[in-house]
């Protein structure tokens, strides 16, 4: 199967790109500045509802702030994270799994331990505890998620490399004098590529619910950015009278991690059929 | 033949997306009749019995005029009752968490009902000889070796009676003396029971041992068909000659003067774990190879040869003994240095290429790790590499996936050419080639010893192959060498017990082949 003929990939990924335009031409889309205040039009409603302002078209919160420009800038702030931590936990996690898989032995039982101990650490209750202490911003946020979110990554790379460690290519390699450092990086890692890639995916919706689950609960991403995460926590208390104001962050989110989702498992499923 | 067909095949076509693999084919097999259907891979003769069976897969289309079974119905719907199959892979065909019994008495269960069952798998696996069935029976296939597992097979086959059998490759995936045994056992039982036989082989030699008719299919097409002696001694077709042409002979070993010994190795000893569980993979094993000269290394699986041919290059180390290439001290010489004197090719050509390089990167490799090569120059040499093992130039940039089973192998020749070694050692490196493909590869590898004067480790199974290549032999068994000496010496006069069954494993058909005039092939 093609990946142009794979209904999920093709949806995934166009909604993925869209995303990815948004937030990088964000000035441009955004009607208005997104930490502009304006206490005298707050909690407007969209354009749909009855006393919507002009020029809110997702009317504005509970400050009064344009609340589409925000939505916008929210979308840079999703997948900084997003990207981010999965540069940083893939960077880890392939390079300790590849390690333990082609060393194995002694190596292979000491990182094998650590993986263990990562997997057994709660990740939400970790990031939280750590943020605590270090204090939100969106680069500790980014930080805490990529130094978290490896386990996957190195439990992949490992088997992956195991099964490839004893291929006559890589054996071919070794006799003809290559070094270990060509052998993982130039003869095994293109070829475990396939499952990281969709680790990778996995891995990349997972940082971005975390970090919205962080903001939410007050220890990610600070005020006034527009993390949508946060967006939720701030409009919690007008959802009565204002429903807007969580349900749009939370399509949002949504919308985002279905996309990278089914990304991800169209990649598989081509990458699969290619066997 | 006389006998009223029990198989009527007419006018098969079988069509898998774009691919035409089988293009209209008639087959008869009577009672009591083996037919051997042989061909090249890709020919269509797998094809031909998954259409029988009705197992192809989803997506192919099968159309025939006519399609029976004696009495009348189609075979798909008799599979596993009057029609049933073995298969060449007896690793994974059983089920692994299933015991012997469950899954014999499954069969007759499915078709015969619940009793007698066991009576019936009891018997049959006695007679597929199998030692002591009672205990067989309650047994995992993990605990069962190759050879056991393919009787097992066989014993399925046979719960419910069934009127034909087709075996695809039974035995293709079995040491040479485990084959000889089953290829015996099929053929008596095929005669006691009265069974239609239609065996599906790629190797002329089980052809010699079984056949009673010989269909030869090419390209989907069978292009000749008749009794199995007259086929074999005056084949009719061009491509039936070509096929028997190809078939390794016993070469006249050329007079080679005494030269300097290029690879030594002495008291080569390797042993897996420790305490009374190890595995001794190799004692006490030395060796000596000439300047210019073919080693032959044979033995059944797990006699040890692969661990040798690893310790050779330098990818395992031995518990005791040394290695010596060129005069030089092996084992502490650091593995670029070593891989400038000795160098592998492997078995499976489809493993041994990376498969996300091109054959030009793949090619390179070598010569940007040993030669300080600029890129034009290294892409020069790459040409001349390719053009020395036979592939054209445009082979460069291929992928392996692109390339044939033969085409890959040539591939590995050439990087363990690249940096000009001494030796190379080759590892089984035609046994998943096809006869006509393996002609070519061993003809490229006399050439380069003429040419380069390369001397070569050749390990194989095969010893019809050994025969035709090999100036010296050395047989191995339980890692340990039970003989050595002159090719023609030591298969004229076999002291060892090993190297008996070894040699009546081959399964020539230079016998048959060779009473009858060979005509030349000219066409």
């Amino acid at each position: 199967m093609t990946a142009l003929r794979h209904g999920g990939f093709m949806i995934g990924g166009t909604v993925l790109l869209l995303l990815i335009l948004v937030a990088v031409f964000a000035p441009l889309l955004a009607p208005h500045d997104p930490y502009l205040q304006s206490l005298t039009t707050r909690t407007k409603p969209p354009f749909w509802h009855e006393g919507a302002l002009p020029g809110h078209p997702l009317g504005t919160d509970q400050l009064g702030r344009d609340y589409l420009s925000r939505l916008i800038y929210g979308t840079r702030i999703s997948l900084a994270v997003g990207f981010g931590a999965v540069l940083i936990s893939g960077a880890i996690g392939i390079s300790l799994g590849v390690m333990a898989g082609y060393f194995g032995g002694w190596t292979d039982t000491c990182i094998n331990a650590v993986i263990t101990t990562r997997l057994s650490l709660p990740v939400v209750l970790v990031a939280l505890a750590i943020v605590a202490v270090v204090g939100g911003s969106l680069t500790v946020v980014l930080l805490v998620i990529g130094l978290l979110l490896w386990d996957q990554f190195a439990v992949v790379a490992r088997t992956a490399t195991q099964q490839l460690r004893n291929a006559e290519y890589v054996a071919a390699a070794r006799a003809m004098g290559a070094g270990r450092w060509h052998i993982m990086v130039r003869e095994i890692l293109p070829n475990i590529r396939a499952p990281l890639i969709v680790v990778a995916t996995v891995e990349m919706a997972n940082a971005v619910l975390i970090e919205a689950a962080l903001s939410f609960l007050g220890l990610g991403v600070q005020a006034p950015l527009p993390s949508w995460g946060l967006m939720l926590s701030e409009g919690k208390n007008f959802m009565f009278f204002s429903p807007w104001i969580i349900t749009l962050p939370g399509l949002c989110l949504f919308a985002l991690a279905l996309s990278i989702n089914l990304l991800g498992d169209g990649l598989r499923d081509v990458q699969g059929s290619r066997r | 033949m006389t006998a009223q067909a029990q198989l009527e095949l007419r006018g098969l076509h079988v069509r898998i997306g774009e691919v035409h693999a089988v293009r209209g084919i008639d087959l008869d097999v009577a009672r009591g009749e083996t037919l051997a259907l042989v061909g090249e891979s890709g020919s269509g003769k797998s094809m031909t019995a998954l259409a029988l069976m009705g197992l192809l897969p989803p997506g192919a289309r099968v159309e025939a005029e006519t399609m029976r079974l004696e009495g009348g119905k189609p075979p798909a719907l008799l599979r596993g009752d009057r029609l049933s199959m073995v298969f060449q892979e007896p690793m994974t065909a059983l089920n692994p968490v299933f015991t012997v019994a469950d899954q014999l008495m499954a069969v007759f269960r499915r078709h015969r009902g619940a009793t007698g069952a066991r009576d019936r798998a009891l018997d049959l696996l006695g007679r597929v000889g199998l030692p002591d069935p009672q205990a067989q029976m309650a047994k995992y296939p993990h605990q069962l070796s190759g050879g056991q597992r393919q009787r097992v097979l066989i014993a399925m086959a046979l719960m419910c009676e069934p009127d034909l059998l087709i075996a695809d490759e039974p035995t293709t995936a079995l040491d040479v003396t485990t084959q000889v045994r089953l290829l015996d056992l099929l053929a008596g039982l095929q005669q006691e029971l009265g069974l239609g036989m239609l065996f599906i082989t790629h190797d002329l030699g089980v052809v010699g041992r079984i056949a009673h008719r010989v269909a030869v299919m090419q390209a989907g097409r069978i292009v000749e068909t008749g009794p199995r002696d007259a086929v074999l001694r005056a084949p009719r077709h061009a491509y039936t000659r070509a096929l028997i042409q190809s078939l390794p002979r016993p070469a006249t070993p050329a007079h080679r003067p005494p030269a300097p010994p290029v690879l030594e190795a002495r008291n080569l000893t390797r042993s897996y774990g420790r305490g009374v569980r190890a595995f001794h993979a190799l004692s006490d094993v030395s060796l000596r190879l000439e300047q210019g000269e073919i080693l032959g290394v044979v033995g059944e699986s797990g006699c040890g040869k692969s661990t040798m041919a690893r310790i050779l290059i330098g990818l395992d180390r031995p518990d005791l003994g040394d290695v010596r290439i060129a005069g030089q001290d092996a084992t502490t010489m650091h593995q670029r240095a070593r891989a400038r004197l000795i160098q592998p090719v492997f078995q499976d050509p489809f493993g041994s290429l990376n498969p996300g390089w091109t054959v030009g990167q793949i090619l390179e490799l070598p010569l940007k790790l040993h030669t300080t090569l600029d890129g034009k120059a290294r892409r020069a040499r790459v040409h001349d590499l390719l053009d020395s093992v036979g592939l054209p130039e445009r082979a460069h940039g291929s992928r392996p996936r692109a390339l044939s089973g033969g085409q890959r192998q040539r591939v590995a020749i050439a990087r363990a050419l690249a940096v000009d070694p001494r030796v190379i050692v080759c590892d089984e490196p035609t046994s998943a080639l096809d006869v006509s493909v393996q002609a070519q590869i061993l003809d490229l590898l006399r050439a380069l010893r003429r040419d380069r004067g390369l001397s070569l480790v050749f390990i194989s199974h095969d010893l019809a192959v050994v025969q035709a290549l090999c100036d010296r032999v050395m047989v191995m068994h339980r890692g340990a060498v039970v003989e050595q000496g002159q090719t023609a010496a030591v298969f004229a006069a076999p002291r060892h017990a090993q190297t008996r069954a070894l040699k009546e494993a081959i399964l020539g058909v230079a016998p048959l082949v060779e009473t009858a005039t060979m005509p030349a092939i000219q066409e």
